[in-house]
């Protein structure tokens, strides 16, 4: 019997399209990704891995194609989901506490119980002592944190990541990967992981799906065989990281530098 | 100011360092206290002499008479009517303009092809200083408290319309996706981001046009009125009374800087999130 499945991506193609180009985004896309699975995309820049995201999050259309999740199909926005991207994209103007409450606030829970999620929350991602504290006040760090209580408290049966630690430091991004497989680990919360870091996707995921340069088509899927629970401060220095490194970035870079002229 | 150096005795021990930075911030702000008062004596001094000595007071006044013109005012409480007419001719059309402009921002920021629609209008009568309009007003409005308050409302809509639009169109578009994403109706969206997004651009706003509030109330009232500050400039220079008319110049003067002092207050209050960015 076949795993239940979370996102089943079908013959998806995606067109933009404006005044003076035409650009073919994405080709000939199938993908099944199961409940509690971590999928990581990774290809060269411009090879569609962040607008598939946004498709499954519902933000862009697909041109061709379907796009199920947990069996029906994707039309709109996608409020089961998660969607964590680059820019910790918190808002300035409230607290640490308020900006994780929000969507609480938005699905109208009332007040204790708000306040006693927002405590396990903040607990969660370890940012005891800064609930009062304004974005402005935070370290990088310490705001990637916050986005991602922000979206665990309302327990998204999954999480489109669109590279969340791309603009942080090497230590810190070892860091909070560490965490994030710590939540995932506790949760089991489906993840879609876009990243350009070959080495990241392989640390954390159960499968890394490989995309050609553009137009993107899924050129390999490779399953991650290393056991759990994972170290990502070590995995590095494995034998069996080193050999997936090898095997996927000499599929990888044939690609990378595919998108870029256009 | 700059920081301190010089040797402690102990390394960890910088309280004589900082007693000494403390000492040198503090002369420092009374020297500038002290310095701003003289100039002001100065300039009064200066101004006393030339009308007792040099220029006939009938032109420049004389800061005395000014002085005793301004108790007069005050103490028989002539003065307060006056300012309390242009205070709530800028106040409610200020507050008019404010609602208009933020409303009509938020419909067109959101609405592409409204927007285009309605744009080179918007720049056509943007173009017309509003004061022109005065007249006009005057004659549908009467010289009463309408007439002035509709020019500072039209003023006041048009300095916070386009920068209340802008601030709306550039509101970071992964905060929408966010809060989309999180089930968010439309108007939450306007509520929860939209609106706070753009107090940023709405204060800057603000700051600029409050004194232009203060220039349509005044300029309206010299156009024709039966009160108001502008109206106690324009009832002196009628009869040459130039003391009347520097003691009211005075204190337009004074509730420039008073409205000045309150949306500078508001903004720390409402934009206290923002107390560590630079």
């Amino acid at each position: 019997m076949k795993p239940p499945q979370a996102i089943q991506v079908r013959d998806v193609y995606k067109w933009f399209i404006s005044k003076n180009s035409e650009v073919l985004a994405l080709e000939d896309v199938s993908l099944d990704i199961g409940v509690g699975d971590f999928v990581s995309f990774v290809g060269p820049s411009g090879c569609g891995k962040s607008t598939l995201l946004n498709m499954i999050a519902g933000l862009q259309q697909v041109t061709a194609g379907t796009i199920h999740y947990h069996g029906r199909e994707v039309e709109g926005v996608n409020t089961r989901v998660g969607y964590i991207t680059q820019h910790d994209s918190i808002f300035p103007w409230r607290t640490v506490e308020s900006n994780i409450e929000l969507a609480l606030e938005l699905k109208k829970v009332p007040k204790p119980d708000r306040a006693a999620r927002v405590k396990e929350m903040i607990k969660l991602v370890g940012l005891e002592g800064f609930e009062k504290s304004y974005p402005s006040q935070l370290s990088g760090g310490m705001r990637k944190r916050v986005g991602l209580a922000r979206t665990l408290i309302y327990n998204p049966e999954a999480l489109l990541l669109d590279e969340p630690f791309g603009a942080l430091d090497a230590q810190l991004t070892l860091t909070l990967q560490d965490e994030l497989l710590r939540i995932w680990e506790m949760t089991r919360t489906t993840m879609v992981f876009v990243t350009h870091d070959l080495g990241e996707a392989i640390a954390l995921s159960n499968k890394v799906v490989v995309f050609t340069g553009r137009p993107g088509r899924i050129k390999l899927i490779r399953e991650i065989d290393i056991p759990r629970p994972r170290d990502v401060f070590r995995i590095r220095f494995s034998q069996r990281f080193g050999d997936l490194y090898e095997e996927l970035w000499a599929s990888l870079k044939e690609e990378v530098g595919k998108g870029e002229e256009l | 100011m700059k920081p301190i150096q010089g040797r402690a005795a102990d390394p960890f021990d910088t309280k004589g360092l900082r007693e000494e930075f403390d000492r040198r911030a503090r002369r420092r702000r009374n020297l500038v206290i002290g310095l701003r008062i003289g100039f002001g004596l100065f300039f009064l001094g200066v101004w006393e002499l030339c009308s007792r000595y040099v220029i006939d007071p009938f032109w420049i006044s004389r800061p005395s008479h000014v002085l005793v013109r301004l108790w007069e005012w005050y103490s028989t409480g002539f003065f307060f009517a006056h300012l309390g007419v242009t205070m709530l001719e800028i106040g409610v059309g200020f507050l008019l303009g404010l609602a208009a402009a933020v409303l009509v921002s938020l419909v067109l920021g959101t609405r592409d092809t409204l927007a285009k629609v309605i744009d080179p209008f918007m720049m056509a009568l943007w173009s017309v200083p509003g004061i022109v309009l005065g007249p006009l007003f005057i004659l549908y409005f009467g010289i009463g408290f309408t007439s002035k308050m509709v020019l500072v409302t039209v003023t006041v809509f048009f300095l916070i319309f386009f920068n209340t639009f802008s601030g709306i169109r550039s509101v970071n578009q992964e905060w929408i996706n966010v809060l989309r994403i999180m089930g968010a109706s439309q108007n939450k969206l306007f509520t929860k981001v939209i609106l706070p997004a753009s107090a940023l651009w709405i204060f800057s706003s603000f700051k600029n046009a409050i004194p232009y509030a203060l220039v349509a109330a005044v300029v309206g009232e010299l156009i024709a009125s039966q009160r108001g500050i502008g109206f106690l400039i324009l009832d002196a220079s009628g009869v040459m009374d130039i003391t009347g008319v520097f003691a009211a110049l005075f204190n337009l003067m004074l509730v420039g800087l008073m409205l000045n002092e309150i949306v500078e207050r508001s903004e720390k209050r409402v934009l206290h999130w923002r107390q560590n960015d630079r």
